[in-house]
């Protein structure tokens, strides 16, 4: 990858939103009681490139040149509604969409990016959102810098902890703007002070550990 | 070397999110003494329900760990979805039919009881989501007498992503976990969060919740 580029990238699964198209779909007490009964207490919805797209659109409308240098890499299983929603927005030439990897070849590839993109869920109402991502122990294990856009939640925590994470707000994107700014301007910004103990305390070699003595306290019992 | 029974429905060369813990497993409990006896669906049976395959998952996995593959036949299901009804069974035979993996979560019952039988194994480890092998486990360690252990890679009945068909049927999802919890020996979890939501809402099992996150 070309240097003077910052590549934030994303391989998996990834929904499309835009919330000028998405309607709030009202559920019935009859719907709830006989139909559809779903856990209702957070929008995954938010779970999705479109505040990413969104603030490059806003970083390109303040500095056509240094947005130039923004390039979102998002492969594996993409909504096709993602490139309707970066012609919409103008950000074509910062987006790049491919197809599925192998794990190997996705990690590889993620391996090869400044920045891994991190979309996340909010809790509504009280709750916050108790699902981690598969993908952060991926980043993790790369050691990389980990854009997160989302609500609070335990993988938000989880990626702070780790000294890998930039965290912000689906609703304050005017941190993020600045964010890609800064680190347009100046790659070092970009630098991360990882967690080692934390990162390796998440190696399948120690998680084996744990499952062996969950089977060995089993025996006791 | 003491041998564990794993049931996991997601597994190499499926290229599933829920595949890469049991792997990851796998690979790495015959150097802690532990031999895994994999019981999953075989490579048409993913493609049939629109999986991916990436043969790349199983590189490391050791030869001599043996896998024993179920198609994932599942008449039932095909004939409902075929005439666009499934939602029939599901909603009046919820039991029966609490995920699309449910006929495979049966069809395995007998020859897992065999399979521990023959070889005297101990353990059974089963990686839920899909449910509906967890609810078909409680009955192998019923008849087999081996010690379960279950590992929730999600909640089930608190999963944001969670759907039924109606409250009524929630609350037998519900009870469907409070049997897989109270039936198992551990239950095991993947965040501090899900360990403390668990022990709210079943107090008298908080000694059989161990946490182990996710990896790399």
């Amino acid at each position: 990858m070309a240097t003077n580029l910052i590549n934030i990238g994303y391989g998996g699964w990834l929904q499309c939103y835009d919330p000028e198209d998405s309607a709030d779909i009202g559920t019935s007490w009859f719907k709830k009681a006989f139909l559809d009964y779903r856990i209702d207490n957070v929008d995954h919805s938010i779970r999705s490139a479109y505040f990413l797209f969104k603030a490059v659109q806003i970083f390109k409308s303040e500095a056509p040149e240094l947005a130039s240098k923004v390039r979102i890499n998002l492969w594996g299983k993409i909504d096709p509604g993602n490139i309707k929603l970066a012609e919409k927005l103008g950000i074509t030439e910062n987006v790049k969409i491919s197809g599925l990897l192998s794990k190997t070849e996705n990690l590889k590839q993620l391996d090869k990016m400044n920045m891994l993109f991190l979309p996340m869920e909010v809790g509504k109402n009280e709750d916050k959102s108790l699902f981690i991502p598969g993908k952060v122990y991926e980043y993790m294990l790369l050691r990389k810098p980990i854009l997160a856009i989302g609500g609070d939640s335990d993988a938000k925590q989880l990626i702070l902890d780790s000294g890998l994470g930039f965290h912000f707000e689906h609703d304050k994107l005017d941190a993020l703007v600045k964010f890609l700014h800064k680190i347009c301007i100046d790659q070092s910004n970009l630098e991360v002070n990882a967690n080692e103990d934390l990162i390796n305390s998440k190696s399948f070699d120690k998680l084996t550990d744990k499952l062996v003595e969950v089977f060995k306290n089993c025996k006791v019992n | 070397m003491e041998k564990v029974l794993f049931v996991c429905y997601f597994f190499a060369p499926q290229n599933d999110t829920g595949t890469f813990r049991s792997v990851n497993f796998v690979k790495r409990l015959p150097q802690r003494g532990f031999q895994p006896v994999v019981f999953t669906t075989d490579e048409p049976s993913i493609l049939k329900n629109g999986g991916k395959i990436d043969h790349t998952i199983a590189k490391d996995i050791p030869v001599d760990i043996e896998i024993v593959r179920f198609e994932d036949i599942n008449k039932s299901y095909s004939f409902w979805s075929k005439i666009k009804l499934y939602r029939l069974p599901w909603t009046f035979c919820f039991r029966k039919h609490m995920d699309i993996y449910a006929g495979w979560s049966r069809s395995i019952v007998e020859p897992a009881v065999e399979k521990i039988k023959i070889e005297n194994i101990k353990f059974i480890y089963v990686s839920c989501a899909p449910v509906s092998a967890a609810y078909s486990a409680i009955k192998i360690k019923k008849k087999s007498g081996a010690s379960l252990v279950v590992d929730f890679r999600d909640p089930y009945t608190d999963a944001y992503g969670s759907y039924f068909p109606g409250k009524f049927n929630f609350n037998k999802a519900n009870s469907i976990e409070r049997e897989i919890i109270e039936q198992s020996d551990t239950v095991v979890v993947n965040t501090e969060e899900v360990k403390k939501l668990f022990t709210r809402k079943y107090p008298h099992c908080k000694s059989k919740f161990e946490v182990i996150t996710n990896g790399y």
